[in-house]
């Protein structure tokens, strides 16, 4: 096994993953001509969610890419990947369930939905089930309290559900059902394709 | 108890409609049209004699900000900090999602009046729903010719680009916010030199609060003398609080600064969920404000009162705890919250964060120790004042709060071992 430090903390792991589209590549050009001249480095951010969007993960190669395209070392690039929360360094499942469990959400059941999601899928948290369907994770407030308990799907959010129904959508989920709408009316598409709008480049601006 | 009050709806009077989402239902940028036809200082003037100040915690006066951008060098910017992630806290999630116009109107109005051409929307990264609302209102807004080359036809340029957060609540320091806008890891930067000279890509920045921006177009439309008629002398306008935990009605309230806590809790929020008692309330910001006991509901829910009881308005949000609650449980969940949120470039914050959330876990599963109680203390003490910038200052709020007011508590959970006495 190669010895693969792209990220701290998962050193010596190496995921196949396939070649960067073309579409990557234009998109990273939108995304950099968006910032000032001289300050391209402002693009890392969205060029790592477009990493994501590519591998549902922030790749060795897509460190490689990036480094190229901002002229920063891939340690440079590592040491804000390995920053930010959202920057997954395994790759995720199609679908990423966030648990707050901060006191408001937990007084409404949040550990109960941690501990039975847990059991349910067979993983703890920070994991991902082995036919890639599921990732999930404990974090911290998603400021919206007053619907406590909160967890979201790729990001969009749940509220207000018993622990069983909770359950009961991701173990849907894991068995290849179609999210229903979350709390804002709104269906979450898969990782990758979050990842995508994440990284701005389908928004105007 | 008083059942009777009522909310002073400025900022969210039109939450209810939802078609005020889109450009059409919102109206027609007019405070913007008047700011447009005004000379930036009279702006900044208005908006100094209003005395709005911050809403993102310290309460700093808005319009003197504003000043301090120096007149001769270009670019500026404005920078919207949209990275709320404090525990308890979602009104700026709300006012973006209910009227983002009202957000995009105050923060062009900022850009006119210190001459900046470029608006940086920083959007925490985990509301993705928010985040879809702002591009919609953004590219309404280049299509009706309110951003562009030039705004509402007045040859002004203005550019807004909404830049996504990625998973780090240190982002909501205005630095370090501007670090991540530039591409890099989230940490505080020293200070001085400050944003105001030396701020995005090292240029003239204003950074302010969305609550912040979102005051400015009714100020400028109904003008500071009707501000300052709302509130307190030195808080004139209304807050929105964030009520959660165990009350009848969670929700966000607005209301004249100086409102009681006890008006708002038992009167907007519906009391205390369930009938039981009051064990503890946060004033304003879940994890970085010393918490309250019953005691203080009559405190003024403003920066002055509150400080004055000995804890800190922050970002107004309220989580109670009923008379069931451990608060030796919500200390060690605030604690950890901050040792996975510091950024690790200082020493006592980094450090301090994580002893303590070691020592607290010791609590938590009833293996304290008498002694414990006295180290807590002292690593609290060696991370306020010594911390690079205000995560690490604020990190120790929840515990030294805690073990003043609720050591019976603690002493619970000394012994060797069997988990929570107090919650199950």
């Amino acid at each position: 096994m190669r010895f693969d430090t792209s990220m701290m903390g998962v050193p010596s792991v190496t995921f196949a993953t396939t070649p960067l589209s073309a579409r990557f590549f234009e998109d990273a050009a939108k995304l950099i001509a968006r910032y000032p001249d001289g300050e391209s480095r402002a693009a890392l951010l969205p060029l790592l969610y477009l990493v994501q969007s590519e591998h549902g993960f922030v790749s060795s190669q897509g460190i490689t890419a990036i480094s190229k395209l901002l002229g920063l070392t891939r340690a440079e690039i590592a040491g804000v990947a390995s920053f930010y929360t959202m920057f997954k360094r395994t790759p995720q499942g199609t679908w990423l369930i966030s648990v707050c469990t901060q006191p408001s959400c937990a007084f409404a059941g949040a550990n109960e939905i941690i501990t039975k999601l847990q059991e349910l899928l067979g993983i703890s948290c920070g994991a991902t089930t082995p036919d890639q369907m599921i990732s999930i994770e404990e974090v911290e407030c998603l400021c919206a309290c007053d619907g406590a308990p909160v967890f979201s799907v790729n990001y969009e959010t749940y509220e207000g559900m018993s622990v069983d129904d909770a359950v009961a959508l991701v173990g849907g989920l894991r068995d290849g059902a179609t999210p229903p709408a979350g709390a804002r009316g709104d269906v979450p598409a898969d990782f990758k394709t979050v990842s995508r709008r994440m990284s701005g480049v389908e928004a105007p601006r | 108890m008083s059942a009777t009050i009522v909310e002073t709806k400025v900022l969210t009077k039109r939450w209810d409609d939802a078609a005020n989402v889109s450009l059409g239902g919102y109206g027609g940028y007019t405070a913007l049209k008047e700011a447009l036809s005004m000379a930036p200082d009279e702006i900044i003037a208005i908006v100094k004699d209003s005395n709005l100040r911050g809403r993102g915690g310290a309460g700093f006066p808005t319009g003197m900000k504003w000043s301090f951008i120096p007149k001769d060098r270009r670019p500026s910017y404005i920078v919207c900090n949209f990275d709320e992630g404090e525990p308890g806290t979602f009104k700026d999630r709300e006012l973006v999602e209910r009227d983002p116009h009202q957000l995009l109107e105050g923060m062009a109005i900022a850009s006119v009046a210190i001459g900046s051409n470029a608006m940086y929307l920083y959007c925490r990264g985990e509301f993705a729903y928010a985040a879809r609302i702002l591009e919609r209102a953004i590219a309404e807004c280049y299509e009706a010719g309110i951003f562009g080359t030039s705004s509402m036809g007045s040859g002004y340029a203005l550019d807004c680009i909404l830049v996504r957060g990625a998973g780090a609540y240190i982002c909501g320091e205005e630095t370090a916010l501007l670090e991540s806008i530039e591409g890099k890891r989230g940490q505080p930067r020293l200070r001085p030199p400050f944003p105001a000279t030396h701020g995005l890509f090292n240029k003239p920045t204003v950074v302010n609060n969305v609550e912040t921006f979102a005051c400015v177009p009714h100020i400028l439309l109904n003008g500071a003398d009707w501000f300052k008629g709302i509130g307190t002398e030195k808080a004139p306008g209304t807050k929105l609080f964030c009520i959660s935990g165990d009350v009848e009605r969670p929700g966000n309230y607005e209301v004249p600064f100086g409102t009681s806590a006890r008006d708002l809790i038992e009167g907007l929020a519906g009391g205390v969920k369930g009938g039981k008692a009051l064990k503890a309330f946060t004033p304003g910001g879940a994890s970085s404000t010393p918490f309250f006991g019953p005691d203080k509901l009559d405190v003024g829910m403003d920066w002055e009162s509150v400080q004055a009881a000995g804890s800190l308005l922050g970002t107004g949000a309220i989580v109670v705890f009923d008379e069931t609650r451990c608060m030796v449980r919500a200390a060690w969940r605030y604690t950890a919250f901050y040792a996975h949120e510091s950024c690790g470039k200082c020493t006592p914050c980094r450090e301090g964060t994580y002893w303590l959330r070691e020592a607290l876990e010791r609590f938590e599963d009833r293996r304290g120790r008498k002694e414990d109680l006295d180290t807590l203390l002292d690593v609290a003490g060696n991370i306020i004042g010594r911390s690079f910038c205000a995560l690490g200052d604020f990190s120790i709020a929840p515990v030294t709060s805690t073990i003043a007011n609720w050591r019976k508590d603690y002493e619970a959970h000394i012994g060797t071992g069997g988990g929570c006495p107090i919650e199950s």
